[in-house]
């Protein structure tokens, strides 16, 4: 079991390694396209925690998506411009969304509970369109900056590419370490147990309620954070990011990616962004391209890219 | 005054049946077949311009209606054809895969209608009877609308007879409740999942001809009605014909006053009540406790 | 034992794989990048060629290309270079419109850009531009891209909604002075409100006795569903509506009001904008309005104009220019625009073609257009046209007339302009 963990130990220190690296040959186009799967696979990753280890289906994660995003920018637009405060904000304002909707959420079953987290996603994207005084409504807040960090005595700008990017990979990595940590841990092992059967779960003495909460909660603070990093990347906010077709992409990714694999999120992400850019630019009706290569991938790959790599050289990703 | 509430209390009742004719196919299926069909928007649209493209074709010659119909089944055919080869390969599958298929028909629907039809706006001529208006509580009320109300009522009736009085009815209602068991009785499960489904996409087709004769036809319309489709259902209770037709009535009369009286509440009102009723009822106002 | 050693191998492998794998993408991001040829001037056209709005994207593309093929063909390119055009589709969502921009910039070289009629993306678009030291023609309405959100590197030759709601105001004020009660609709959102606010402003200058006696605002991109609003409409004395309603939104509303009686009621209906496919749409359903496009061919006759309908008729069609005259004229100026200032410049560097660009006159389809320094803004003659129903005509309306309004008369100072 330990020769294993390392094997995959060193797999991901050698993406991260690679992710660094490319910085330095990537023209920049290419670059912001990276920085972009990045986030996009952080939104991924929160998709795939809660449907994948939980079991439960959210229809509804362009919610917190879109609450970082206008945290951030509504924080740098009237109160600071070094990026603690704002990325705070985001996970404190989407933690305390998230447990509002997740307790009224985790209480119902599997089908309702997709379908009520979609109601509350399109509640807030009405919110957001209509409150034009402070969302800026269908405008959204656009200039959000990139703001600054200070670390002791050093100012890092990261207006610039570079510098934005390599944030973003830092907490991207973060993240990914402790989603792996959460998921090994007796933790994951218990959400496991409700995704298999809630009610058994139940009777073995878990409070199957909180610990679905706790989960939903996690998987939204996520998404609020690759909203946050969203907003300063394209360096705007607005209404769409939290309508229903923005909850669907992650779902997308993960299943091309692999649902049940941890790496299926972000090979994920890779793949339907590099896809959809490219597609757009050499066919004009791209969405009936993508929607062929889609269906395929459903009808026969199943288990997405990666579940077709496990099948075929036996290991887990 | 009166006047004034009673239109609109008639208009809403019209746009309430419309809403439901459009979402008792996504009903259908549902408690039929267990699934969720994500591309029901699609569905609709393309019935419009199915309709549309026919009008075009053969001037207003025909009656209304039969366009109506004929378009219902020309969808209700290409609903046949995705089940067989689309939907009977993930029965097995899990229920997210259901949902994903749909979720990318969708995709291949609008993109297929891109390529037809191109993105210019497109609006139906309607037949001389069906156009101007009727004098109710003294003020002109479209004829069209008292049309819609007509043939939805026509069509759910015909649509409860089926269900209620009909072998395939019954067979479908059985099949719903425990697939398993009623194929024992020999009865071919799979048939009655592809007429089923085949019907949950005519209706649709059938009330996207029916709905947008008098508003404007445009790509990505879909999007719109699948969330009301879903509000519909959700509030109704998902798999209640009889839930659907009192959610649809609720919200159609509802949106009419919210747009007079309350609009900016209005836009977000089904969601709130579909929250509300996931909240408190979560099986909807006539559904069936899990 | 053996299973194990096979499974190392197995994992080695893999390993491999993913190395090509990076590999292969480094490469073809590179590649990709070198592709980009020196010779040709290239301009971005980004707009919706899909989903809803495709109807406005898609002349975009083609007024766009119409231009670039008269310049090479006619004076060999500009300045001895050929004109490219490069068209993205960012379906009206202003991520897209960035990320589209982006990969124009970064991947082909572009820094010259063109379209985008939607506000919201112009303002997603603004940071990106001056990041990328590029330059954009906008075609969308809101006053704040001339006003409170200008930048340097953005330019606008079409009017905003305060010109065209002054406009509107004076013309029907002018032509129905004894029309005191006015109604309003609009869409729900930013342009809808700022459209029909400018227009209540400049009647209320015009004649202080005017009153608004209703203020409806239906969901944006509703498409359907007004009959309530109609009806409300219908229980007041309003003799006037004018509407900012437009695309999808203001056929249905049209055709939902037509039977209503709603047009029997009122004297006057004046849209604010309202795109040529419309009428081509509603055909036999139409009703008598008065609004305004872009462009209508007999209003113009310089010798830009007829360059740019004989060119579009000859190349796409006589029913396709109709349909979508406004929006590629927008496109084709925009690339005109560019090559008067690259030779007015006689240079292709960024600076030198923003320098260029204020205050540059130079010839559209318009007439002689001039762009002011102090905001980035066009003047020029605005055109509103009169439709009337007409069951002779094959379509089921004709145009009764068209006005041709001075847009200067509107254009306040600059510094008035921030203000807004």
């Amino acid at each position: 079991m330990n020769h294993k963990k390392w094997q995959v130990l060193a797999i991901y220190i050698f993406v991260i390694i690679l992710l660094s690296v490319f910085p330095i040959i990537l023209p920049s186009f290419g670059l912001y396209l990276l920085n972009e799967i990045l986030i996009y696979a952080i939104f991924s990753y929160a998709f795939y925690f809660l449907f994948s280890h939980v079991g439960y289906l959210s229809f509804g994660q362009a919610a917190y998506f879109a609450v970082g995003a206008y945290s951030v920018a509504l924080m740098y637009k009237h109160v600071s411009s070094t990026i603690w405060l704002p990325f705070l904000t985001a996970i404190t304002v989407t933690f305390i969304v998230a447990f509002i909707i997740g307790y009224l959420s985790v209480r119902v079953t599997k089908v309702y509970f997709a379908f009520l987290t979609l109601a509350f996603a399109q509640m807030i994207y009405t919110i957001l369109f209509l409150w034009q005084s402070f969302t800026g409504g269908d405008d959204g807040i656009p200039n959000v900056p990139r703001g600054y960090l200070n670390i002791y005595f050093m100012k890092i700008n990261l207006e610039s590419a570079h510098n934005f990017y390599y944030f973003t990979l830092i907490i991207f990595a973060i993240l990914i370490f402790i989603l792996r940590k959460l998921i090994t841990s007796y933790f994951g092992l218990a959400l496991r147990s409700i995704r298999e059967n809630i009610e058994r779960a139940s009777f073995v003495g878990f409070n199957t309620h909180r610990y679905v909460l706790i989960a939903f909660i996690i998987s939204a603070v996520y998404s609020g954070i690759a909203g946050a990093l969203q907003a300063s990347l394209a360096k705007m906010a607005y209404p769409e990011l939290s309508y229903w077709s923005t909850s669907g992409e992650p779902i997308l990714m993960t299943l091309i990616g692999g649902i049940y694999s941890f790496s299926g999120p972000f090979i994920g992400a890779l793949l339907y962004i590099f896809l959809k850019t490219y597609l757009m630019a050499i066919i004009g009706n791209w969405v009936l391209f993508l929607g062929i290569v889609l269906l395929i991938l459903l009808l026969f790959f199943r288990g997405g890219v990666m579940g077709f790599f496990e099948q075929k050289f036996g290991i887990e990703l | 005054m009166e006047a004034v509430l009673f239109i609109d209390i008639l208009y809403g009742l019209s746009r309430g049946m419309l809403y439901f004719l459009m979402a008792s196919g996504l009903t259908l299926t549902f408690s039929v077949m267990g699934i969720i069909n994500f591309a029901h928007g699609s569905f609709v649209m393309v019935g419009a311009y199915i309709t549309w493209s026919l009008i075009q074709w053969t001037g207003v010659t025909w009656p209304f209606i039969a366009f109506l119909i004929l378009s219902g089944i020309i969808v209700g055919v290409i609903g046949v054809w995705i089940e067989i080869f689309l939907l009977r390969r993930i029965y097995k599958a899990e229920q997210l895969y259901q949902l994903l298929l749909t979720f990318v028909l969708i995709l291949i629907i609008d993109g297929l209608a891109l390529e037809i039809w191109g993105g210019s706006f497109r609006s139906m001529v309607l037949p001389r009877y069906l156009a101007g208006g009727v004098s109710i509580a003294g003020r002109p009320f479209p004829k069209y609308f008292l049309f819609i109300l007509f043939s939805s009522i026509c069509i759910a009736i015909i649509l409860w007879v089926f269900l209620y009085k009909t072998k395939f009815g019954k067979v479908s209602r059985a099949a719903a409740m425990d697939a398993e068991i009623t194929s024992t009785l020999g009865i071919n499960v799979s048939l009655i999942y592809c007429g089923m489904f085949a019907m949950g996409v005519a209706l649709a087709g059938f009330s996207g001809g029916l709905g947008l004769a008098m508003s404007c036809l445009s790509l990505g319309i879909g999007a719109n009605i699948i969330v009301i489709c879903f509000a519909i259902i959700v509030i109704g209770g998902m798999g209640s014909l009889k839930g659907s037709l009192i959610a649809s009535l609720i919200l159609g009369v509802f949106e009419s006053f919210g747009d007079h009286y309350f609009p900016k509440l209005a836009m977000a009102l089904p969601f709130i009540l579909m929250s509300l009723i996931l909240i408190i009822r979560p099986q909807g106002l006539f559904g069936e406790k899990e | 034992m053996t299973k194990g050693v096979k499974r190392v191998s197995k994992r080695k492998r893999l390993l491999g794989i993913l190395s090509l794998v990076c590999l292969g993408m480094t490469i073809g991001f590179s590649i990709s990048s070198q592709a980009e040829v020196k010779q040709p001037i290239k301009i971005g056209i980004i707009g919706p060629m899909t989903g809803l709005f495709s109807a406005m994207g898609e002349p975009m593309g083609k007024g766009a290309l119409l231009a670039a093929k008269l310049i090479n063909e006619e004076k060999g390119g500009i300045l001895g270079r050929k004109v490219e055009i490069l068209i993205r589709d960012d379906e009206m969502r202003p991520a897209i419109s960035i990320r589209m921009a982006r990969e124009l910039n970064k991947q082909h070289g572009v820094y010259l850009f063109g379209g985008v009629n939607s506000s919201a993306n112009v303002l997603a678009l603004k940071p990106v531009m001056e990041e990328m030291n590029s330059l954009i023609q906008v075609g969308a309405e809101s006053s704040k891209i001339t006003g409170k959100d200008w930048s340097p590197n953005i330019f606008r030759l079409s009017y905003d909604n305060i010109t065209v709601g002054y406009a509107a105001a004076e013309l029907l004020h002018q032509k129905f002075p004894q029309i005191k009660k006015w109604a309003t609709i609009g869409p729900d959102y930013e342009y809808g409100h700022n459209c029909v606010e400018f227009f209540i402003e400049k009647l209320k200058e015009l004649d202080p006795s005017v009153e608004v006696v209703i203020q409806r605002w239906p969901k944006f991109g509703a498409g359907g569903g007004y009959g309530s609003h109609i009806n409300a409409i219908m229980a007041t004395e309003a003799e006037g509506l004018f509407s900012s309603l437009f695309g999808g939104d203001v056929i249905a509303f049209i055709r939902e009001a037509k039977p209503f009686g709603l047009f029997n009621k009122l004297k006057v209906y004046g849209n604010g904008h309202m795109d040529w496919d419309n009428p081509y749409a509603l055909k036999k359903d139409m009703c008598e309005i008065w609004a305004h496009e872009l462009y209508y061919g007999p209003a113009y006759n310089y010798p830009m104009s007829e360059k740019f309908e004989k060119g579009m008729i000859k190349t796409y069609g006589e029913d396709y220019f109709k349909v979508s005259q406004g929006h590629a004229m927008a496109t084709f100026e925009t690339v005109y625009a560019y090559k008067a200032a690259i030779e007015k410049a006689k240079s292709f560097k960024v600076e030198d073609i923003r320098k260029a660009l204020e205050n540059l006159t130079f010839d559209s389809p318009h007439g002689k257009k001039t762009i002011r320094a102090g905001d980035h803004q066009a003047f020029f003659d605005i055109v509103f046209y009169h439709i009337v129903p007409d069951p002779k005509e094959e379509v089921g309306w004709r145009i009764d007339s068209w006005t041709l309004i001075d847009g200067r008369k509107y254009s306040l100072t600059p510094e008035e302009r921030r203000k807004r």
